[in-house]
């Protein structure tokens, strides 16, 4: 169990919402994956194929704790009218800031995710800033009063798993508020490493909606969640330089 | 009259409220956020709210993302 603002989860996993194939996918990985939090974008509806699919209209968000991020916003201003479309809707528990500074590698602009999160902490917004692996922005989010933060694990999408987990190992020793990983996740082994460094949770989107069975890699990654959160707390052994026998050195008098 | 939605150019016979204007559309009001002329409106007043001309209107939705 763990804390987000005034909202406890059981399960370490958010889930975006993003690139699934189909409705019933989506919904079946959602499922496995036994997720209790949502993520999900606002969008200009699109007027000349109003049917298009839009897997997230038959998803019951009340069901869930609505995370919607505000992707797409490159300013400040357009990251709170985001947040402020998705809480008069009434699906925003807690708000992913999210400001994109760089179109190649959308890696969030840090000064402008600062001033959005003073703004949206100012009209009472439960915060959870995307950040790059700063640990010095991560400190100053922190004493700004941001219920979470989000380092990223690698750019969004790319799948490359852990890039730098010193950093998110000083991200995650110094927080006192819950670390969650986000972005760039590929697979079991980045979710589970990620937990083995002490993260709270993780947010992922493209490593289950982009896998060839995206229900069942939802389950492998629930469980790698619970093998990095298990490990953390068994405390692994010290990486050696060389290697220590594990069977006695005595006793081989007979050879 | 001719008010504008997601920035193009729409005609109606006459002004209407929002509620008319998503049914004429063939839009369910269920799974959209409106903002008009820059103020989001609650659902409970799209059968009241007229929209005039020259009105700007935003149409809005939740879509995946992660």
């Amino acid at each position: 169990m763990f804390k987000i603002g005034n909202f406890e989860f059981d399960s370490r996993l958010f889930l975006g919402t993003g690139k699934f194939s189909d409705e019933n996918t989506q919904t079946k990985a959602i499922m496995a994956s036994e997720t209790e939090v949502l993520t999900f974008a606002v969008r200009r509806m699109n007027l000349y194929d109003k049917d298009l699919p839009n897997p997230l209209a038959n998803i019951d968000l009340k069901n869930y704790v609505t995370f919607p991020n505000t992707a797409g916003a490159t300013t400040v201003e357009e990251t709170v009218r985001i947040a402020e479309i998705a809480n008069h809707a009434g699906v925003c528990d807690m708000i992913k800031v999210e400001v994109i500074g760089d179109d190649r590698t959308l890696l969030p602009d840090p000064i402008a995710t600062y001033e959005a999160c003073e703004i949206l902490l100012d009209k009472g917004y439960t915060v959870c800033p995307y950040i790059s692996n700063d640990v010095v922005l991560a400190k100053k989010l922190e004493e700004l009063g941001v219920h979470a933060v989000m380092p990223l694990a690698s750019p969004i999408g790319t799948g490359r798993g852990i890039n730098n987990p010193l950093n998110l190992r000083y991200i995650i020793e110094q927080a006192n508020i819950p670390v969650i990983v986000d972005a760039g996740i590929g697979s079991p082994k980045d979710v589970c490493y990620a937990m083995e460094l002490g993260a709270d949770a993780i947010l992922l989107n493209t490593a289950i909606s982009g896998a060839e069975d995206p229900v069942k890699m939802a389950q492998a990654m629930k469980l790698g969640i619970e093998a990095g959160m298990l490990s953390n707390q068994a405390g692994r052994i010290p990486v050696r330089y060389t290697a220590q026998a594990s069977s006695p050195a005595e006793g081989l008098g007979f050879l | 009259m001719q008010c504008i939605i997601n920035d193009e150019k729409y005609t109606f016979d006459e002004e209407l409220p929002v509620s008319k204007l998503l049914e004429h559309m063939n839009i369910d009001s269920e799974r959209i956020v409106v903002e008009h002329n820059g103020e989001l409106l609650r659902k409970k007043s799209f059968d009241h709210h007229l929209v005039r001309s020259d009105d700007r209107l935003e149409l809005l939705e939740f879509v995946g993302g992660g």
